[in-house]
């Protein structure tokens, strides 16, 4: 029987370690092949917008490249392509509405919008949910 | 009986006190629980910090875990029962279905 986890992201990336801790879970859960569906809300939106680019780091003396900034944007299509690789699948609704209000609808590829109905179907019918909420 | 993993990310004496009760209660009630610090929460795990907090948590039988690469990025060696551990073991428990609570 295939393992189905279900995630609920709050925080924007760069400002946020759980941002950073989520995509950690996503990963190691990826690379098990693991079906796996998170809703992206709030500032979370922001975590796949095709937007975010590198850059230079002129205090140390590091040009675009040799700063190789690293892009939660980048991250989520390898944690895609790291469950399906495993059998696995990436199911990513970023909440429409608060793409909307953040001018946040410029997303990667294989992500789709939706909101808290998708979340609450998800959560009927996986393994298990984890809801990282932002921090009050 | 119920398997409780709480996962604590804020620094300890600047929010973390509810889940920490949260989960001496609970484990002192009979439960199953796993407390598992990440990002600034771990800072419960260095010595001198929250002490009889995490003397509280042992003697009630909670297995406290943190996550190792929070950690080292810290420099936080763990003392007082808190064990380094990877975010698989997170993983582990959601695949489980033990109930897991992000404080």
């Amino acid at each position: 029987m295939s393992t189905t986890l279900t995630f609920m992201l709050m925080d924007p990336p760069f400002e946020a370690t759980r941002s950073t801790t989520a995509l950690r879970l996503l990963q190691i859960a990826a690379e098990r092949g693991y079906n796996l569906n998170v809703l992206a809300y709030e500032g979370a939106v922001y975590v796949p917008f095709a937007g975010q680019t590198g850059h230079p780091n002129p205090v140390h003396g590091h040009d675009v490249g040799e700063e190789d900034h690293p892009l939660p944007r980048e991250w989520v299509r390898i944690i895609g392509e790291t469950a399906a690789s495993n059998g696995g699948s990436l199911d990513w609704v970023n909440c429409g509405m608060c793409a909307d209000e953040r001018g946040a609808n410029d997303a990667v590829d294989g992500v789709r919008r939706g909101g808290p109905p998708a979340l609450a179907a998800w959560m009927a019918s996986s393994t298990n949910t984890l809801i990282i909420p932002t921090r009050a | 009986m119920a398997n409780y993993t709480f996962i604590a990310s804020r620094d300890p004496v600047d929010g973390d006190a509810m889940v920490h009760e949260l989960s001496r209660d609970l484990s002192s009630a009979g439960h199953d629980v796993v407390l598992f610090l990440v990002e600034n929460g771990t800072f419960l795990a260095r010595s001198g910090v929250c002490d009889d907090v995490k003397a509280e948590l042992a003697d009630a039988g909670v297995t406290m875990l943190a996550d190792a690469f929070a950690l080292a990025e810290r420099g936080i060696e763990a003392s007082g029962g808190v064990q380094g551990a990877s975010l698989e073991t997170l993983v582990d428990h959601l695949a489980a279905g033990r109930k897991v609570v992000w404080h």
